[in-house]
């Protein structure tokens, strides 16, 4: 999961943006308890400087889109040979086992889906309906 | 781990509530007391669970003695029932055995015979961990370790949790008002060496910096491998009893498919 987190005003608008991990293998009970200290922080993304309105705004955009893939291909690199063919991990009962680690939920918002997709921010990728006919009847409309 | 079976025996066990043995907690089922144990007093269960032997006994049956044994003094007290403990002991240890190992084992053969489909060698293990008996022995022989006594660990535990700064922590040592000698550290390096300790698997989160350009400058960024984190979280004792290994199926009472954790679903 993954979430930007407002750090200071004053200097700058400092962000930060976490990307944290935990697993499945442990019952959601367990794993989204605080004190069970379940979830590692697995990455802390660069955050990209505010945008100005100058000509250059969407070769910027652009760019940022880029430079996040990027530094997901470099996150998730390891994971991916370690998915398809396996990796002997000790477990906790005192085993070895043949683990098939992959990436099976990514928790984020709407404003992470935009920038971790690219997808346009004033369309919600569920629905169906345009965003100028957002807050209309959706029946009305079809009829 | 066990809801399949502890749904069972929630339908025959009576209203009578149970107390934990350690907190005042009171539980009319027998599951959530299960879970109760399982969860706040985890740290009990590991200890026993190494010192204990094979107890020939069917889930249901350890979770029906577990709540006659309390049943039959629901008004004792904390502080006057010192006699019963070696049986609470007992059962409890029971009943660690069945979530630690019968329980495992059940499941496991229940899925070759059932109609469930997996991966080959699913939830099987291929080996042993090096050192892990070693591991498990040190642990109930010293729990304290690296401090000498528990003592030691509260006051780093505090010291630690209310962010006393390095310096005073130095300062506090060094004026005498603790004793280096039962607390286990004279100075905050050697505490901090041990607290480095406490956590052997630390290795396994080391952070990583990577550098990106945008064209006009560079930023850096920091990153953990994502592998080795896996490792840290599935070698956590603490979580040794919570872990689900291998995938299944659940059905509520009208045969209906129910999907809650990830191992009860189809992509597994």
């Amino acid at each position: 999961m993954s979430d930007q987190t407002h750090l200071s005003n004053l200097s700058g608008d400092k962000k930060a943006w976490p990307v944290y991990l935990t697993l499945g293998n442990l019952p959601a009970t367990r794993r989204n308890k605080p004190g069970s200290f379940a979830v590692l922080l697995l990455a802390l993304l660069p955050v990209p400087p505010k945008l100005t309105k100058s000509s250059a705004h969407h070769l910027q955009r652009q760019i940022n889109a880029d430079r996040l893939r990027g530094v997901f291909e470099l996150l998730f690199e390891l994971l991916q040979n370690a998915a398809l063919e396996g990796v002997n991990i000790d477990c906790a009962d005192g085993k070895v086992g043949r683990c098939f680690p992959i990436l099976s939920v990514w928790i984020a918002d709407q404003m992470e889906n935009v920038a971790l997709h690219g997808i346009k921010s004033n369309v919600c990728p569920k629905c169906e309906v345009l965003p100028g006919e957002l807050g209309t009847d959706a029946n009305s409309h079809r009829a | 781990m066990c809801d399949s079976h502890a749904l069972g025996s929630t339908l025959s066990t009576p209203a009578m509530p149970s107390k934990c043995p350690f907190c005042r907690q009171k539980y009319t089922q027998a599951a959530a007391y299960e879970k109760h144990l399982r969860t706040t007093h985890a740290n009990v269960n590991i200890i026993l669970a190494s010192t204990t032997i094979q107890y020939p006994s069917s889930a249901s049956h350890v979770l029906d003695t577990q709540t006659d044994v309390v049943g039959d003094r629901p008004d004792s007290d904390y502080e006057s029932d010192p006699e019963p403990t070696g049986r609470e002991h007992d059962v409890l240890s029971g009943d660690v055995v069945y979530e630690s190992d019968t329980e495992v084992l059940n499941n496991t053969s229940s899925f070759f015979g059932g109609q469930q489909t997996h991966f080959p060698g699913a939830g099987e293990a291929i080996g042993d961990v090096n050192g892990f008996q070693q591991e498990i022995s040190n642990l109930c022989d010293d729990p304290w370790a690296p401090f000498p006594s528990g003592h030691g660990f509260r006051l780093a535990s505090w010291l630690h949790d209310s962010k006393v700064p390095k310096s005073r922590i130095n300062e506090y040592i060094a004026s005498g008002l603790g004793n280096s000698e039962s607390v286990g550290y004279g100075s905050m390096h050697t505490l901090e060496k041990h607290l480095r300790e406490l956590d052997p698997y630390s290795r396994y989160l080391q952070w990583f910096e990577g550098q990106v350009e945008d064209g006009k400058r560079t930023l850096s960024f920091f990153y953990r491998n994502v592998i080795d984190c896996v490792r840290y979280l599935l070698r956590q004792i603490a979580y040794r009893d919570d872990f689900v290994y291998a995938p299944r199926r659940e059905y509520d009472h009208t045969g209906q498919r129910v999907y809650a954790e990830m191992h009860t679903a189809d992509w597994w």
